[in-house]
C-alpha cells in the first residue's frame, strides 16, 4: 500500500497557492503599471493641451501687438516724425515703349508700368560694372574728405 | 349598527386607507424608478461627473491685404475667496508686487469674511501663469477673451463690436456673429473629491471649433483716407456729420465706408449708443438731385427722352396740384437733357418723370433697388421709404417731387449701388464687404452677384456721357484733372414736421471714374453744412479730394496715359 506523505501534499498545495498568488501579483502589477502609465500620460496630455493653448494665446497676442504697431495712425505719426509728408501731387510720366506686365523683362517683373513696348533704358550706354561705380564713389568721397563707407 | 359590524367597518376603512397609501407609495415608486428613472440617474451621475465647456476662439477680421482689423486676446481675471485664504499677509506680500497694488489694500480684501471677491481684471498671460505656478488656495484665475480692434476707431461702424459676453453687434461682427463665434468644446469626466477629473475614469473630450476668419473687401488705406477726409469736411464745412461710401461698381465690393462722428469699438461702452448704427446702411435720407440720375436713366431707357430732347423750362411746373420750382426759382427756357442735369433743373426732370408716367417711373425706381434692402452683409440695414401709386398715401404730386429725390427716403448704400449700376453698364450688383471666408482648411471666396439689369448697356453708357458733360459744363468742383468723371451733386432739403427746414440741407455727391471704364464709385454725404448749403460747394470738392488720392491708391493712371497704353 502506497501512502502519500502529508508534507508532499502540503507542498503541492502551497506551490499551487503561490502560483495563483504570483499570477494575481503579476496581473496586479501589470494593471498598476498600466494604470500609472495611463495616468501619467493623461496628465502629460493635459499639460500639452494647456501648453498648446498658451502658445496659441501668446501667438494671438503677438499678432495683435504687430497689428497695433502697424496701425495706420501710428505709422503716419512715425512717418511725419521722420519728416515725411503726404503725397499731394502725383504725376504719371508716360514712357514710350516702357515694358508692360504682359511683356518679358523688368516691367513684367514689377507689373507696374503703363508703356507699350519694352525698352532698354541703358541700350545706348553699356551699364558700368559695380566695382567701377564703387571705385568712383570711393574716389569722390576721398576728394570730399568723407570716410569711405562699405556697400 | 352592531358592535361587530362597527369593528368590521373600521377594519375595512383602515384597510382602504392603507391600500390607498400603498397605491400612492407604489405610484411614487413607479414614478421614481421607471418614469423619472433617467432624470435621477443623470442627477446621480452629475454628482461625480465634471463638465467643462471650452469656449471657442472667435475668428479674425482682416482687410483685403490681410491687415488685422479685429481679433481676440485672452486675458485673465483674478478672484479670491478670503474665507479660505490661510495666510492673508504673506499672500498680500506676493500679490502686491505682481499686481502692482498696495499691500495694505490687499490685506484688507484678503483678511475679510467674504465668500468671493473679484481682485483684478485683464491680467496678462505671464501674470496668470505666475499665479497658477504659486498655487495659492483661495485664488481663482479665469481666462476671458476680449475683442481688440488694433486700428482703433477705423471702420468702427463697418466692423461693429463684441460685448463682454462674446456676442457680436452691428456691422460685420453682428451680421457674421454665428460664423465668427465658432463652436464651444466640451470636456466631461468623472470627478475626484478634489474636483479634478480622474484620468482613469470615463472621460470625453470634444475640442472647440474656432470661428471662421473673414477677409474683407475693405482696403484700410482707403478707409483711412475717407475717414480723414470726411472728418475734415464735416469740421471744415461746419456740418453735423458726414458719410462716405467707396465701392467697385463692377463687383459691388465695398472698398471703404466711413462716417463721422464715429466711436472706438475697443471702448464702445463709453460712447453714445446712437452712434452704433451705421448711417450708411441704417439711416435713410432724402437724396435730392442725385436721384435725377435714376429718373434720367429711366427716361432714356424707356425711350421717353433722349440726350437731345429739348424741353421748355418756364421756372415752375404743376404736377398733381403741386407747383415745382427750380432750385434758383428761375426759368431756363429751352434746354436739352444734359443741361437739365448740368443745371440740376427740377422742372426739367419732373417733365421726364411725367413723360414716363407713374407706372414706368416706379418700375424703374424699384429696378434700381429702392424701397427694399440691398442685402449687403452688414447688420441693421434699412430698406428706405418708397411710396408707390398702389399705396393709399401716394399722391400724383409725388411723381413730380420723387423725380428729383424729394419725398423719397433712401439709404446711402442704396444710392451708391444704384449709381454704380449706371457705371457698370446697367447691371445692379449686390454690395458686399466680405471677400473670403476662411474656416480651418476651407476657404470660400465670395463671388460678385448680379441682382438684375436695371437699364440697358446703351442707356448706361449714354447717361455716363451725359453726366460727364454735365459736370464739365457746370465746371464742377468735383472734376479731377486728367480724369473724366461722371457724377451728380445733390442738395436736399431736410424734412421737419410740417414741411422742410428753411435753411439746413443735406449735401451730397455721387460720382465715378474713369468715366469710360469705371473702377471706383464714391458717394459723399455731408449733413447740414453751414459754410455753404450746396452740394456743389461742399460734397463735390470733398469728392475731388478723395478721388485724387484714390487714383493713387488704386493705381489708376490718368486717362491720357491709360488710353495710350490700351491703344
Amino acid at each position: 500500500m502506497i501512502r502519500r506523505l502529508p508534507w508532499r501534499l502540503d507542498s503541492q498545495a502551497a506551490s499551487g497557492f503561490l502560483l495563483i498568488l504570483g499570477t494575481f501579483a503579476l496581473v496586479g502589477w501589470l494593471y498598476l503599471t498600466q494604470a500609472s502609465a495611463v495616468t501619467a500620460t493623461s496628465y502629460r496630455i493635459d499639460e500639452l493641451r494647456l501648453e498648446i493653448d498658451q502658445l496659441k494665446n501668446r501667438n494671438a497676442a503677438l499678432r495683435l501687438e504687430i497689428a497695433e504697431l502697424e496701425a495706420l495712425p501710428r505709422i503716419e505719426q512715425r512717418a511725419r516724425a521722420l519728416g515725411f509728408q503726404p503725397t499731394t501731387n502725383v504725376r504719371y510720366l508716360p514712357v514710350t515703349n516702357y515694358p508692360t506686365s504682359g511683356d518679358e523683362g523688368i516691367g513684367a517683373e514689377s507689373g507696374s508700368s503703363y508703356g507699350r513696348e519694352p525698352v532698354d533704358m541703358y541700350a545706348a550706354e553699356p551699364a558700368p560694372s559695380a566695382w567701377w561705380l564703387r571705385m568712383l564713389d570711393d574716389f569722390a568721397a576721398w576728394l570730399e574728405g568723407r570716410s569711405v563707407t562699405g556697400y | 349598527m352592531k358592535t361587530a359590524d362597527r369593528f368590521q367597518y373600521r377594519i375595512y376603512t383602515i384597510m382602504a386607507v392603507m391600500c390607498a397609501a400603498g397605491v400612492v407609495l407604489l405610484g411614487q415608486l413607479v414614478r421614481w424608478q421607471i418614469i423619472e428613472h433617467h432624470q435621477f440617474v443623470a442627477l446621480a451621475e452629475a454628482e461625480h461627473q465634471d463638465e467643462l465647456v471650452i469656449p471657442p476662439r472667435r475668428g479674425e477680421i482682416r482687410d483685403r491685404n490681410s491687415h488685422l482689423l479685429a481679433a481676440d486676446i485672452i486675458e485673465y481675471d483674478l478672484s479670491v475667496s478670503p474665507k479660505i485664504i490661510s495666510d492673508p499677509y504673506s499672500t498680500a506680500d506676493r500679490l502686491s508686487g505682481l499686481l502692482n497694488v498696495s499691500r495694505d489694500d490687499l490685506v484688507k480684501t484678503l483678511d475679510g469674511d467674504a465668500t468671493w471677491l473679484p481682485l483684478a481684471h485683464g491680467l496678462s498671460q505671464t501674470t496668470a501663469e505666475k499665479l497658477v505656478e504659486w498655487d495659492i488656495v483661495g485664488l481663482q484665475v479665469e481666462p476671458r477673451a476680449r475683442r481688440v480692434y488694433p486700428e482703433g476707431e477705423m471702420a468702427a461702424h463697418l466692423l461693429g463690436f463684441v460685448n463682454s459676453n462674446g456676442n457680436g453687434f452691428y456691422g460685420v461682427e453682428g451680421y457674421y456673429d454665428s460664423m465668427l463665434r465658432g463652436k464651444a468644446g466640451l470636456r466631461t469626466g468623472e470627478r475626484s473629491p478634489f474636483g479634478q477629473i480622474i484620468p482613469l475614469g470615463i472621460s470625453h473630450f470634444v475640442p472647440p471649433i474656432s470661428g471662421a476668419s473673414l477677409d474683407l473687401t475693405i482696403d484700410r488705406n482707403i478707409q483711412r483716407l475717407i475717414e480723414t477726409e470726411i472728418e475734415q469736411a464735416v469740421v471744415g464745412y461746419g456740418a453735423q456729420r458726414g458719410s462716405v461710401v467707396v465701392l467697385n461698381p463692377n463687383t459691388g465690393a465695398i472698398l471703404g465706408m466711413a462716417n463721422y462722428p464715429s466711436y472706438d469699438p475697443n471702448n464702445y461702452s463709453a460712447s453714445n449708443d446712437r452712434l452704433f448704427f451705421d448711417p450708411n446702411v441704417s439711416e435713410q435720407y432724402e437724396p435730392g438731385s442725385v436721384f435725377k440720375i435714376i429718373t434720367m436713366a429711366a427716361g432714356l431707357d424707356a425711350g421717353a427722352v433722349s440726350p437731345g430732347t429739348i424741353i421748355y423750362d418756364g421756372g415752375y411746373m404743376e404736377v398733381g396740384g403741386r407747383v415745382i420750382y427750380n432750385w434758383d426759382r428761375q426759368g431756363h427756357g429751352n434746354v436739352d437733357m444734359t443741361e437739365v442735369l448740368a443745371k440740376s433743373l427740377n422742372v426739367g426732370i419732373a417733365q421726364v418723370a411725367t413723360a414716363l408716367g407713374k407706372d414706368r417711373f416706379y418700375t424703374y425706381v424699384k429696378r434700381f433697388g429702392f424701397g427694399r434692402l440691398t442685402e449687403i452683409d452688414l447688420g441693421s440695414e434699412g430698406p428706405g421709404t418708397l411710396k408707390t401709386p398702389k399705396e393709399a398715401n401716394w399722391y400724383e404730386s409725388d411723381l413730380g417731387t420723387n423725380s428729383f429725390g424729394q419725398g423719397i427716403a433712401v439709404t446711402p448704400i442704396q444710392i451708391a449701388v444704384a449709381v454704380a449700376a449706371i457705371a457698370n453698364d446697367g447691371l445692379l450688383m449686390q454690395p458686399h464687404v466680405v471677400e473670403r471666408v476662411v474656416a480651418g482648411e476651407r476657404e470660400i471666396k465670395v463671388q460678385p452677384t448680379v441682382v438684375r439689369r436695371a437699364v440697358s448697356n446703351e442707356t448706361a453708357q449714354t447717361l455716363t456721357g451725359m453726366l460727364v458733360a454735365a459736370l464739365e459744363e457746370a465746371n464742377s468742383e468735383a472734376l479731377l484733372p486728367g480724369y473724366r468723371v461722371a457724377g451728380k451733386t445733390g442738395t436736399a432739403e431736410i424734412p421737419v414736421p410740417g414741411g422742410y427746414h428753411p435753411t439746413l440741407t443735406l449735401a451730397s455727391f455721387a460720382g465715378y471714374l474713369p468715366a469710360d471704364d469705371p473702377q471706383v464709385l464714391v458717394l459723399v454725404i455731408i449733413d447740414r453744412p453751414t459754410s455753404s448749403r450746396w452740394g456743389s460747394r461742399t460734397a463735390a470738392p470733398t469728392f475731388r479730394r478723395i478721388a485724387e488720392q484714390l487714383v493713387v491708391l488704386l493705381d489708376i493712371p490718368p486717362d491720357e496715359v491709360r488710353l495710350a497704353r490700351s491703344e
